[in-house]
């Protein structure tokens, strides 16, 4: 059976056949050893092409090799960033922290359970487009805050927060910096330095490295220790205890050294993608797109038909495989909090669905989308009458 | 045999009883339903001496929902209208393997055919 062209590259991206030779030649018997055991040279090789990967990482976000910690994936690197820095204060005193209700969940939950631990948590609403306004932020900062997190791209609308200058902000009033940059990493330059960010979430299997691994920036002049999440081993610098996955890790860096030497062509040709795709939908009646032209990053298109069903919709659509949403969120049935957020109201949401391109994607695949996505409306249009 | 995903498929894109602009709508006796998710249905069922002749049908919702309807009108031509009240839905819900936080589905197709009945009752 002919599988379905693949449009949610916004949950995973396949693995680039780069990254999986140089994940297969990790898994050789060169590199079997613990990192961790340095008494004999096949610790001491995986250590080091361990250090040699980290300074890739490094690389493509202008931080020092130091400053990169290894972790299962963003969703661990938002815990261990949230979690860790508050359970670092000395015990009863709480933290200010202010986040958007466009969040990852692996954002939202922690603070949640921070807010009932009595730490004081707020989130601010983004504008109707999806990113928040820099005036709201300020407005929050200036009320008391010590940690501001958000993310760079939103993973449903692709909404673009303005890192630059929240960054600034923040730094003025020293208050600690995370991004989220799950959605952004190696698809958007980005420069922890320039962009004064203090804590960064990153993942590799959204920009075609293997599921499983991430990291997170720790700026070491503001922020330097975290209370780890986990214990039981001195790996990391106790920050992340436990055996680092060599492969996986050396899989994530040559991820990322693909995606600094691709970045600007990958970024035009999802631009190209993104044009094409709403200029051959253009002509469905009552198309609605979430989020606006600027602020967005183009591998991700959120629509909305508020008279139709999303879960029809995509049913409808047997040829292509795309997503009602957060694929996090998707087995839940709920409606998307990000949507909610942005003001929509209850049939828009139901009638939202989300499609992500990637660097794979081809502009025969798009039409094939277009048409798909048409003959799914009418169909399901002609079940309602032809309203 | 069809499995179960194969039936959904089949039902689900199965236009031949939907009630288009041509249909009689005067010939019908119709019954409605609708849910908070902005699920509904409405049911056209053409009868003679309660005998029904003809089965229509609109549906907004997921892929459950359209599918339930669809086989549920292929399946009642020729039946007598009154017999549906006894109607084995469990037979449709075993046809598409409906999951069971999709059951709520089945209530919005049966309130129709109760609403249906409803109306021919009352003449």
């Amino acid at each position: 059976m002919k599988r379905k062209i693949y449009f949610d590259y916004a949950s995973t991206t396949p693995i680039a056949k780069e990254v999986k030779q140089d994940m297969a030649a990790a898994l050789e018997d060169d590199l079997l050893g613990n990192a961790s055991s340095l008494d004999h040279e096949f610790g001491l090789d995986a250590s080091q092409a361990i250090e040699l990967a980290r300074q890739d990482i490094a690389n493509l976000i202008n931080a020092k090799t130091d400053e990169i910690v290894w972790t299962s994936g963003a969703t661990e690197s938002n815990n261990l960033a949230l979690l860790g820095v508050c359970n670092f204060k000395p015990q009863g005193q709480t933290l200010r922290i202010t986040s958007s209700y466009t969040e990852h969940k692996s954002v939202i939950e922690p603070l949640m359970h921070l807010k009932r631990k009595g730490h004081h948590v707020e989130f601010i609403a983004p504008n109707k487009h999806g990113y928040l306004e820099p005036a709201s932020i300020e407005k929050a900062l200036d009320s008391g805050c010590d940690l501001f997190s958000c993310m760079h791209v939103n993973n449903e609308i692709g909404s673009v927060n303005d890192i630059g200058t929240i960054g600034s902000m923040c730094r003025e009033r020293n208050i600690i910096f995370h991004v989220d940059a799950a959605q952004s990493i190696g698809k958007i330059p980005l420069d922890v330095e320039k962009n004064k960010i203090d804590l960064m979430s990153l993942s590799a299997h959204k920009i075609y490295g293997p599921k499983g691994i991430g990291a997170l920036f720790i700026n070491q002049n503001s922020v330097g220790r975290l209370q780890p999440l986990m214990s039981g081993g001195g790996q990391e610098r106790a920050i992340r205890p436990g055996t680092l996955a060599t492969h996986q890790i050396i899989g994530m860096a040559s991820a990322y050294r693909l995606a600094k030497s691709s970045m600007a062509n990958d970024l035009i040709h999802l631009t190209e993608c993104r044009d094409l795709f709403l200029q051959l939908t253009s002509d469905i009646k009552g198309l609605m797109i979430n989020g606006d032209t600027h602020n967005t990053f183009p591998g991700i298109i959120s629509v909305s038909l508020p008279d139709l069903h999303a879960e029809s919709l995509l049913f409808a659509m047997d040829k292509v495989a795309i997503s009602k949403g957060s694929a996090c969120s998707s087995e839940h049935h709920e409606p998307s909090h990000v949507l909610k957020s942005m003001g929509l109201d209850r049939e828009k949401i139901e009638g939202t669905i989300r499609v992500s391109f990637g660097r794979n994607t081809g502009f025969k695949e798009i039409d094939i989308l277009a048409q798909s996505f048409k003959k799914a409306v009418n169909h399901l249009r002609l079940l309602k009458g032809g309203i | 045999m069809s499995s179960s995903i194969e039936i959904l498929k089949q039902a689900f894109f199965d236009t031949d009883h939907v009630f288009i602009a041509n249909d009689q709508a005067d010939q019908y006796t119709t019954g409605c339903s609708d849910n908070a998710q902005n699920m509904w249905v409405k049911l056209y069922l053409n009868t003679t001496s309660a005998k029904i002749i003809d089965a229509k049908y609109e549906v907004s919702g997921c892929q459950y929902l359209v599918a339930l309807v669809s086989l549920f009108t292929n399946s009642i031509i020729n039946q007598d209208v009154f017999s549906l009240a006894d109607f084995d839905y469990e037979s449709l819900v075993s046809m598409i393997d409906l999951p069971k936080n999709r059951q709520d589905r089945l209530f919005l197709l049966e309130d129709a055919v109760k609403d249906c009945i409803n109306h021919i009752e009352r003449g």
